[in-house]
């Protein structure tokens, strides 16, 4: 038989995939029956505005399902026992790890941006998408910065679920070390882990700012005309990509090292 | 070989291993016996990499248990540990893509013997056809290690004959180092070359089974019932 690393991740990613299939399904599928109330109601006369308001709630519950599916994704190991099968497999932990996190970057891409263009749907479907782009365009003098806000804001959205996906595996992990109440320790972990990253990000953040890279910036809002918005990458986003990467280090260091049978 | 040197491993207060020291030469098939909570999985699980001593060492053909030893080994807990959502076929695929050992033929030759569906759902099957799925995939490797714990325990006669079956089928053609722990010793009594009696995470008595049979002048079942003095 051959085996090769791809192999196996693609094994250990596809495996994850399947197990989130169903969850991801049933949460599209319910995004585009609320869009559909939303766009139905729009017809009776409820106010564009609010059914798009209300469209908007599923970019947050995108961004929560795969938040919450990085703890799940661990802990269904040692609920269903694979964690037998996982850890005797000839791979290292950061394999395991980071398929996971792709898989959970998968579903929060595949959420969003199926919840995006649901929204951008009913958008079009009703007068916000000529009044919105008309206003965009009287008073931007850089039409092409909505897409450039979009990408940014996006590009960061998907850094941030990297970020909390390695806390919860740290959390996670760190919690499996308790004999008793491993649900509390993972908690606390996440609550405490997450705090030194907030202010170890912000940190080097400025750090980097100082070094010359560019912070987070869209200048003054109240002069629309003149708006301009920083390039890639920005201080804050490689701050959270450094962070990121050392939870995720250690989560690993701790699987490999201190988790046990 | 599988070497355990002064291996002592606790849980809590409960010291599972104490100071167990024993050498596993290949090509034997081993039974590590004893009454429950003598340390037979822990030293399965530590030999297969799952758990790590508090002080002494294991090692598998001379390096420490590592992702490149568990390439060497099959290990099948007591557990039911296979993806209850996975089809038998899709279980083999995701197990076979980290083995160089893993062999197809043995695999359909294997389901055909144990009498498994490839379509069949594991969460959906009796806990007979699991343990069966469990030692299919294990037997479809030819890993030169095999290390079996419990693999007899609450499953019903006609499924253990079969069990012990596949275990002999399998030494006879691959030569593998075999290991089995279990407290249901009469079954794989006529299996055993090599036998290692635990009691509190400790060797009780070890030796090769006919030199014992010999020097007791009695079954291994009795000597058993001598050793822990029931």
């Amino acid at each position: 038989m051959n085996t090769n690393k791809g192999r196996m991740f693609a094994r250990l990613y596809l495996k994850d995939l399947q197990d989130i299939k169903m969850e991801s399904a049933i949460f599209m599928v319910s995004i585009a029956i609320w869009n559909l109330f939303l766009y139905l109601k729009y017809l009776s006369n409820w106010p564009y505005e609010l059914s798009l308001g209300f469209s908007a709630i599923a970019f947050g519950i995108a961004a929560f399902i795969p938040f919450v599916e990085s703890f799940k994704l661990l802990w269904d190991e040692w609920k269903h026992n694979t964690v037998y099968l996982i850890m005797s497999l000839p791979v290292s932990g950061t394999m395991v790890l980071l398929s996971k996190l792709a898989v959970i970057v998968t579903q929060y891409m595949a959420l969003s941006l199926f919840s995006t263009a649901c929204f951008l749907l009913l958008a079009y479907a009703t007068p916000a998408w000529e009044a919105g782009w008309s206003f965009i365009r009287s008073v931007i003098t850089d039409q092409s910065l909505p897409i450039k806000f979009a990408m940014l804001f996006y590009a960061s959205s998907v850094l941030g679920i990297m970020y909390t996906a390695a806390l919860a595996f740290l959390s996670s992990v760190v919690g499996k070390l308790a004999r008793k109440h491993s649900g509390l320790a993972s908690f606390g972990t996440f609550l405490i882990a997450g705090y030194v990253c907030s202010k170890a990000s912000d940190l080097i953040s400025r750090g980097l700012e100082k070094l010359g890279v560019t912070g987070l910036y869209y200048n003054h809002p109240y002069v629309l005309r003149d708006a301009t918005i920083s390039g890639f990458p920005t201080a804050p986003m490689l701050s959270l990509l450094i962070v990121g990467a050392a939870v995720f280090i250690l989560a690993v260091r701790v699987y490999e090292s201190a988790v046990e049978l | 070989m599988i070497e355990f040197k002064n291996v002592t491993k606790t849980y809590g207060s409960i010291k599972a291993l104490d100071g167990f020291t024993t050498k596993i030469e290949d090509g034997k098939i081993v039974g590590l016996l004893g009454p429950n909570g003598t340390g037979k999985s822990t030293s399965l699980k530590i030999a297969a990499g799952l758990s790590k001593p508090d002080f002494g060492s294991v090692e598998i053909n001379g390096a420490k248990p590592s992702k490149e030893t568990k390439a060497q080994v099959a290990f099948l807990p007591e557990i039911d540990h296979l993806y209850p959502w996975m089809t038998i076929r899709r279980c083999a695929d995701f197990i076979s893509a980290f083995y160089a050992d893993w062999d197809w033929d043995k695999y359909k030759e294997l389901v055909e013997f144990l009498g498994l569906n490839p379509s069949t759902v594991i969460g959906k099957i009796s806990k007979g056809m699991r343990a069966k799925a469990k030692l299919l995939f294990t037997f479809s490797r030819n890993a030169p290690i095999v290390l079996l714990d419990e693999p007899l325990s609450g499953i019903d006669v006609l499924v253990r004959e079969k069990i012990i079956q596949t275990i002999v089928r399998d030494y006879g053609k691959g030569g593998q180092t075999i290991v089995i722990s279990t407290h249901e010793i009469s079954e794989i009594e006529p299996l055993i070359e090599y036998v290692i009696f635990l009691e509190d995470g400790k060797i009780k008595l070890e030796g090769n089974v006919e030199d014992l049979r010999f020097k007791y002048k009695r079954s291994l079942v009795d000597i058993m019932k001598e050793v822990y003095g029931r």
